[in-house]
């Protein structure tokens, strides 16, 4: 068939004076939409690896009380012992605890100190070795709590502790980016809505003899979904042109800065797939959101 | 669909008490009207009697606002969106300002029709060349419809109206702005469709049309319409 007889949409979103806008605006929120997407997936990569980490086991350390004289109180050091030892056997998510002995701290001590010292009369916390179900999380505020109201000599491994803040932290960040992805792929739909209805007012003069002759609103939502995808096509290509970029960057300085925290937020594989595959993601968005738009639309319209 | 040409005796369209108009305020009331399958109609009637509005109930944009349109054996307040599309399929309309889409060519007006039928493209090119040859406006296949002429134009919606030969044709004032031998061409043409079956409908103010052809006339004034017969011949 000619090249000229290859038929046109009788409605074309594309030409109209709003459609630049269109294009620059949706290409902006598929930037910001990939570039958030990869943060939601390098977090919840790095929240992974913490946990391996975290998981397993944890120390917790009684300071041992000392009386008036500054000598260590063994008895009473004894029954703080015993009281955490309690206390941690009956929070949920532990397996076991036992009490590391003096003879394993005495190990771990006599390269600093040598085998003349009497361990016992040093002031050397003891240590509690608390065994993890692996499949439970632990709540370590209610623990690092309960534990200071048993004695404020207990407390809880540092190193675990600061993860454990920071994991909560990793959480709050993730749920924010979520947030603000659920945000983006809300405002498209809104300017979709908003940009096919204000289309439609402008057509619907074509609309009206596209009814007359005959088209049901199929016909002419098809339309519009097939000049809506274009758009989400073009907008999710543009976006990740500019967000890949930014993401390599970002990735970059995240890891030069040094911090071994940020060595699990490297993005899988998968993660980068799922990055590349937007465009086609924004493309049946932007087509299934226009299409029902104007099915609905012109429903209460004529 | 076409159950219903097999039955002669029931009319293509009738109206029984029906009133239209609008924002709540009649134009027309009180009509009560049938129109045969295969018939040709006038609809004559001051400006402002209510032509175009009667019209446009006729082929399914207007609702009437009070009483029982049937179209094809349908009662229109019973028809659901869909449906109504399909019926506008079966209807041709002429537009007084032709009412084409003026940013495409004048093939893609005229596939128009087809294309919202879900015609494959190889149908669609055959019969609209062959119309366009017809009407003799093959040499302007690409041309936009914003760069015609009026004459050019009129002759691209009668294209349109009458592309998927419809069984009711509907004319507002085809000769308002036309002069008087191309006003006889185009009567011809309605006549020709006429005899091949099409029940035509043409709103007019043109007497000299009216008195020329017989035909019968639905009269619009003092807010109804009536119909006359066409006269017998002496
Ligand atoms: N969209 C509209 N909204 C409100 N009133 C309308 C509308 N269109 C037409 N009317 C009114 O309805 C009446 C009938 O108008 P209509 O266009 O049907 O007359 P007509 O017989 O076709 O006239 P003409 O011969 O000038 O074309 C007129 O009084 C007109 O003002
Ligand atoms: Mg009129």
């Amino acid at each position: 068939m000619d090249k000229e007889l290859i038929r046109k949409n009788e409605i074309t979103v594309e030409d109209e004076d709003t459609s630049l806008f269109m294009y620059v605006l949706s290409s902006i929120y598929m930037y910001l939409f990939v570039v958030v997407l990869a943060m939601v997936m390098a977090i919840h990569a790095m929240v992974n690896n913490w946990e391996k980490d975290i998981v397993g086991a944890i120390t917790v350390q009684v300071s041992p009380v000392e009386d008036a004289n500054k000598k260590i109180d063994k008895e009473k050091t004894e029954q703080q012992v015993n009281k955490v030892l309690q206390y941690m056997e009956n929070v949920s998510g532990v397996k076991s605890v036992h009490v590391l002995d003096d003879k394993n701290i005495e190990k771990l001590m006599t390269p600093w100190l040598g085998t003349k010292i009497d361990i016992a009369t040093l002031p050397i916390p003891k240590l509690l070795d608390v065994q993890l179900d692996t499949d439970e999380s632990l709540n370590y505020d209610e623990i690092t709590q309960g534990l200071h109201k048993l004695t404020p000599n207990a407390s809880i491994d540092n190193h675990r502790l600061w993860l454990n803040k920071l994991l909560k932290f990793a959480g709050s960040l993730n749920t924010l980016a979520l947030a603000v992805l659920i945000m983006v792929i809300a405002i498209c739909a809104f300017s979709i809505y908003y940009s096919a209805r204000t289309s439609l007012n402008i057509n619907i003069n074509s609309i009206e003899i596209l009814h007359i002759i005959g088209a049901q609103d199929d016909y002419i939502a098809r339309q519009y979904a097939r000049s809506y995808g274009k758009i989400g096509f073009f907008a999710g290509v543009i976006g990740l042109m500019f967000a890949v970029p930014s993401i390599i960057i970002i990735g970059k300085y995240g890891i030069s800065t040094g911090s071994g925290l940020l060595n699990g937020a490297g993005l899988s594989p998968f993660s980068w797939v799922l990055i590349m595959i937007t465009p086609i993601f924004s493309y049946f968005y932007a087509r299934i959101t226009a299409y029902y738009t104007v099915r609905k639309s012109l429903e209460k319209m004529c | 669909m076409s159950d219903f040409a097999t039955n002669a005796q029931q009319p293509i369209i009738d109206m029984q008490n029906v009133a239209v108009g609008y924002d709540g305020t009649d134009v027309l009331s009180n009509i009560h009207l049938s129109l045969q399958p295969g018939s040709f109609s006038f609809v004559t009637g001051r400006s402002g009697s209510g032509k175009t509005t009667l019209l446009s109930m006729l082929y399914l944009i207007k609702k009437p606002s009070k009483g029982i349109l049937n179209v094809f054996g349908n009662n229109i307040n019973f028809t659901n969106r869909q449906n109504l599309a399909l019926l506008r399929q079966r209807i041709g309309v002429v537009f007084q300002d032709f009412r084409l889409l003026e940013h495409l060519s004048v093939y893609d007006n005229i596939a128009l029709p087809l294309r919202v039928r879900g015609m494959n493209e190889k149908e669609v090119s055959r019969r609209v060349m062959e119309l366009l040859k017809w009407i003799e406006m093959h040499r302007s296949v690409y041309q936009l419809c914003s760069t015609l002429s009026g004459g050019e134009k009129q002759r691209v919606a009668i294209a349109r109206a009458v592309i998927n030969r419809p069984d009711i044709l509907f004319a507002d004032e085809p000769t308002g702005s036309v002069d008087a031998e191309i006003a006889e061409k185009l009567m011809r043409l309605f006549v020709e469709l006429n005899k091949v079956g099409t029940t035509v409908v043409i709103a007019t103010h043109n007497e000299q049309l009216t008195s020329e052809y017989n035909f019968q006339r639905i009269e619009l004034s003092s807010g109804t319409a009536k119909l006359y017969p066409a006269l017998q011949k002496i």
